[in-house]
């Protein structure tokens, strides 16, 4: 059961047990003490009660005897006495005392015979000397039991008294008092709360005196229940004296039960009972007990409830500790459940996390390290001192092929092959004794009895056990070795697999093997110099073209010494700053020996040093051979008429050679191109011409039948419509070939370009809006003037212009820029047409070159001579798709 | 009277067409088979309002037949009809010459319709002349 509901329930148990028996003790007690303080109360008013008429009766009895002795009573009864005077005085003296005694309802005086003599009622000479009351009273005094007068019909209670007569009896004195004083003490309620009565019972047994709740009850009620009962035997038992007794519960006259209390009313015999209902009575007794049985209900809950709540106060660190204790054996040892309670709770959970935390500092938990070597790549093991394996991870598995269980208890060197196993003088005897090992490599042995490849680190694990109970500097083991106390837990071996390492290894080699003897074996010859000029390395090529086939004669030599013809300071490379790429070189050789290659240098990384690769071949062959072709060139350019005066220096011849070369052939371009332009322009202007006539015939003939009336046949004078304007357009080509075989002589003036440009493009604009074609601007102000032929210019615009339209069917935008470029204006068309490839580009300027269906291939090679002629360049840039960019260059002379 | 108008073409089919047309239109036709004619009637008293003349023509050529023009002093306007190559050339040779009369240069092959504005040109020009 949890604490809480334990503490509740003892709560509950000891509070409903404290509870119940408090109030039963309690109410028992109680009711002890109400009963005894009822009774008292009863009991005291009781006695008071009855004293008080005791003392009543008493002084009647006193008040009639004194009047009996009394001399004019006295004097009354003495027959010797005068008559008259005797009862005058008498009736004198009666009047006077019922005056002063309201008590009294009667007073007669009655002689020696029992005759009433004197009275203060008219019942004089009645005769009682037959009644009790005179026989009694003959003797001494008398009380006659209260009783109705027959002659009033009053309650009375009549007294009785002799008189004597010197010392002789005369007569007696008959008083009558009434009820009033006796009533008014019976009713008095004080004390008696709502049910409470005192009446009186006669010796027979009747009420005498009024009752609370029954109307007319004198002499007509029988009282018969148990307090009177008992008084009866009491006073049979003791008499007239008192005695102790105690209230009764009884049920009284009335049927209801009540408490009573009796007491005597001497001379009479009386029995004064004093009754309080019990309920009444007992009432505060009721109260109480409801009372105390709600606190005996609520007491209980109460102390249930707070019960709960001091358990859940009390029990609510429990459960943290418990919830900590859950959550550290789990391995976080970082949780802390302290409170600051003061209780011993409290103290309780700082001690749990003050050893969580030592823990924490002296122990990891396991979780921590399962997750770390769970993590590992390489091989654990962790061996015990007697070399059993004690723990493992799962590379073992990939690696070796052993699950970890399996080599959990075997011993180590299992693991080792045969020449490894940890004698003394081994890598591994090393570790026992030095206590670490690094980065040994080793082979394992799997499974299947593989070697594989492992680094192999180790150390011996190693924990402090001493039994000396002191400071380390004290413990004898510590002094007599200088090492304290160490226990030798395991060791811990850490492989790495590093078969992949020596296959890339053995690779390395392979490739480096192959590598070295290409670079050895080829015909290129390769000679690494640093920047010291030093040699650092030479193929075999190069030694054997260098000559020397030792290579270490040649390492760590000046290259100028054995290689390279050129002086110390006057390497092409390192002085001069040049580029040396299949250039024609000379290798010079220690000997003296020179050599013709071709020398390529570039500059790399060699170890980590900015170096100078050279690679060359051996020209000589081809020196010959070009030294041949030299030779019949001299011969050619002789025949040709060119004088060659610089044959002894054939570098120089040469390079002569090869510029006329160059230009020769430039030349002989631009003649073969002049000359195909000459003579094509003779010929097409022929052409031309005799196209003119036929066409004129054709034209003329469809005009002519154009005047004829075609009734009804239109489709015939579309026909000959079509005639003529094709032979207009005809004529149009004729006339752009015609321009282009007859270049006009125009006249050379200074021109602004920018202005001629707009001529030409005010020209196209009309033309150029309908095909949606755009044209900007991005002239150059104040471009210096040139001197050109105006008109051919506009011919060369409008033919680019033309082009660059052609290539733009659905429109698009010509740029037209103008600028100056150091001794050039250059005038850029570009376009966004369809561009032209590069195959094409190459033709572009040839003669009847074209790539339009009606073109004549004759535009662009016009321009290109119109622009030539003026000295200047035409470039055409294009990309398919993109544009065309023609660029114009004309020299500012 | 009717206006009349010298042809002058070395191609017949040419002179025909011209022939037809001015015919057509209202005009009296002489022609001249190539240079050599055309120099032989304007030599000769046949009188023409206006010429209409090939300039590349074999052997006399239109220039020669100018040429004789001038040195005969026949001051006829003359239509030339020239090659695609363009006016200009001619234009410059003519002012070169010197020659004193109206001029007008068309291009072969001819637009008829400009033809006939041609020699209205000259007919007008030569009115107010």
């Amino acid at each position: 059961m949890k604490i809480a509901n334990k503490i509740s329930f003892s709560f509950f148990v000891t509070a409903i047990t404290l509870a119940v028996s408090v109030t039963i003790i309690f109410y028992h007690i109680e009711k002890e003490n109400l009963k005894t303080a009822i009774f008292n109360h009863l009991a005291t008013a009781s006695q008071s009660r009855a004293a008080h008429i005791e003392t009543i009766l008493k002084g009647y009895k006193e008040a009639t005897a004194i009047l009996a002795a009394g001399n004019v009573f006295k004097d009354a009864v003495d027959m010797t006495k005068d008559n008259n005077q005797r009862i005058a005085q008498a009736n004198r003296r009666i009047k006077s005392t019922l005056q002063a005694l309201p008590e009294i309802s009667r007073i007669r005086i009655l002689d020696k015979n029992g005759i009433v003599i004197v009275s203060s009622h008219k019942d004089i000479s009645l005769d009682k000397s037959a009644e009790k009351i005179f026989l009694k009273g003959r003797e001494d005094i008398y009380i006659e039991d209260i009783h109705i007068s027959k002659f009033t019909g009053n309650i009375v209670i009549s007294i009785a008294a002799p008189i004597f007569l010197s010392g002789e009896f005369a007569g007696i004195t008959v008083i009558n008092f009434n009820e009033t004083a006796l009533f008014e003490t019976t009713t008095n309620r004080t004390g008696l709360g709502k049910t409470g009565e005192i009446y009186i019972v006669n010796r027979d047994g009747h009420m005498i005196t009024p009752s609370r709740f029954k109307e007319d009850t004198f002499l007509k009620v029988r009282i018969d229940t148990e307090v009177v009962r008992e008084a009866f035997k009491a006073i049979e038992k003791f008499g007239i004296e008192k005695h102790r007794h105690n209230p009764l519960l009884y049920t009284n006259y009335r049927g209801v039960e009540v408490v009573g209390i009796h007491d005597h009313i001497n001379p009479m015999q009386w029995i004064l009972v004093t009754e309080i209902d019990k309920k009444e009575a007992f009432a505060p007794l009721w109260k109480m007990k409801n009372l105390l049985i709600f606190v005996a209900i609520v007491t209980p809950i109460a102390a249930w409830l707070i019960g709960i709540f001091v358990g859940r106060i009390i029990s609510r660190p429990i459960h943290a500790l418990h919830k900590g204790s859950e959550v550290i054996g789990f391995g976080n040892l970082d949780y802390k459940v302290g409170t600051n309670a003061k209780d011993e709770i409290g103290q309780l959970s700082r001690a749990f996390d003050q050893m969580t935390a030592d823990l924490k500092n002296t122990v990891v938990s396991r979780n921590y390290v399962d997750n770390i070597v769970g993590s590992m790549t390489d091989i654990l093991v962790v061996a015990a001192p007697d070399g059993k394996i004690e723990k493992t991870n799962r590379v073992v598995l990939d690696v070796l092929g052993y699950n970890e269980q399996e080599l959990i208890g075997k011993d180590v060197s299992l693991l080792f092959p045969e020449e490894e196993r940890a004698p003394k003088g081994t890598k591994l005897g090393e570790l026992v004794e030095r206590g670490i090992l690094e980065d040994y490599e080793i082979y394992f042995r799997a499974k299947d009895d593989r070697k594989v490849p492992v680094l192999l680190s180790g150390a011996v694990m190693k924990s402090v056990d001493c039994p000396f109970n002191g400071p380390v500097k004290d413990c004898p083991t510590y002094k007599e070795r200088g090492v304290h106390c160490e226990k030798i837990l395991g060791i811990v071996y850490l492989a790495k697999d590093i078969t992949e390492r020596k296959q890339a290894e053995k690779a390395l080699e392979q490739a480096h093997t192959n590598t070295k003897s290409i670079l050895e074996k080829t015909q290129v010859g390769i000679v690494i110099v640093g920047k010291d000029r030093k040699i650092r390395w030479v193929n075999e090529s190069a030694r054997r073209m260098a000559g020397i086939e030792n290579v270490n004669v040649l390492i760590g030599k000046n290259c100028g010494e054995y290689l390279c013809p050129a002086d110390q300071d006057r390497c092409p490379i390192l002085d001069e700053n040049k580029q040396l790429d299949n250039s024609e070189r000379i290798l010079r050789r220690h000997d003296g020996k020179e050599i013709p290659i071709i020398k390529t240098v570039n500059e790399i990384t060699f170890d980590n040093e900015n170096v100078l690769l050279e690679t060359f071949i051996d020209n000589t062959k081809s020196k010959q051979a070009e030294e041949k072709l030299n030779q019949a060139l001299r011969e050619a350019v002789k025949s040709h008429g060119i004088m060659l005066s610089m044959l002894n220096d054939n570098n120089q011849i040469r390079e002569k050679l090869e510029k006329n070369l160059k230009e020769l052939k430039e030349t002989q371009g631009m003649l073969v191109q002049s000359e195909k332009l000459a003579s094509l322009g003779s010929l097409v202007s022929d052409m031309a011409h005799e196209v003119n006539n036929p066409l004129m015939i054709i034209s003329g003939n469809a005009q002519l039948s154009l005047m004829e009336d075609f009734k009804g046949r239109p489709h015939l004078k579309e026909s000959f419509q079509v005639i003529k304007e094709e032979c207009t357009r005809a004529k149009d080509i004729i006339r752009r070939l015609l321009v282009f075989s007859k270049p006009s002589k125009g006249e050379i003036k200074a021109v602004d370009i920018n202005k001629s440009l707009d001529f030409v493009v005010k020209l196209l604009e009309h033309q150029y809006s309908l095909s949606d074609i755009k044209i900007t601007k991005k002239y150059t102000a104040s471009l210096p003037k040139i001197e050109i032929d105006e008109k051919q210019m506009h011919e060369v615009f409008m033919n680019l212009l033309k082009n660059s339209e052609e290539a733009m069917p659905k429109g698009g935008t010509i740029t037209i820029s103008t600028s100056k470029k150091d001794d050039n204006i250059h005038i850029n068309f570009k376009d966004t047409g369809i561009g032209i490839s590069q195959k094409v580009i190459k033709k572009i300027f040839d003669p009847f070159f074209t790539t339009k269906e009606n073109g004549t291939g004759l535009g662009l090679s016009v321009c290109y001579g119109i622009v030539k002629a003026h000295g200047g360049e035409i470039i055409y840039e294009s990309k398919m798709g993109k544009g065309t960019a023609a660029v114009i260059l004309l020299p500012i002379y | 009277m009717t206006y009349r108008i010298l042809v002058v073409d070395d191609e017949p089919a040419i002179v025909k067409i011209l022939e037809t047309f001015l015919a057509k239109m209202g005009f009296e036709v002489i022609t001249a088979l190539g240079g050599e004619k055309a120099v032989e009637i304007l030599r000769s008293d046949i009188k023409a309002d206006l010429i209409i003349l090939d300039m590349k023509m074999p052997k006399i050529k239109g220039l020669d037949v100018l040429q004789e023009m001038k040195r005969i002093n026949k001051r006829i306007p003359v239509i030339i009809l020239s090659g695609s190559l363009g006016t200009k050339s001619y234009r410059k040779q003519l002012k070169n010459m010197g020659c004193p009369q109206l001029f007008e240069y068309l291009i072969k092959p001819v637009d008829l319709g400009q033809l006939l504005d041609a020699i209205k040109k000259i007919q007008n020009q030569n009115l107010k002349a």
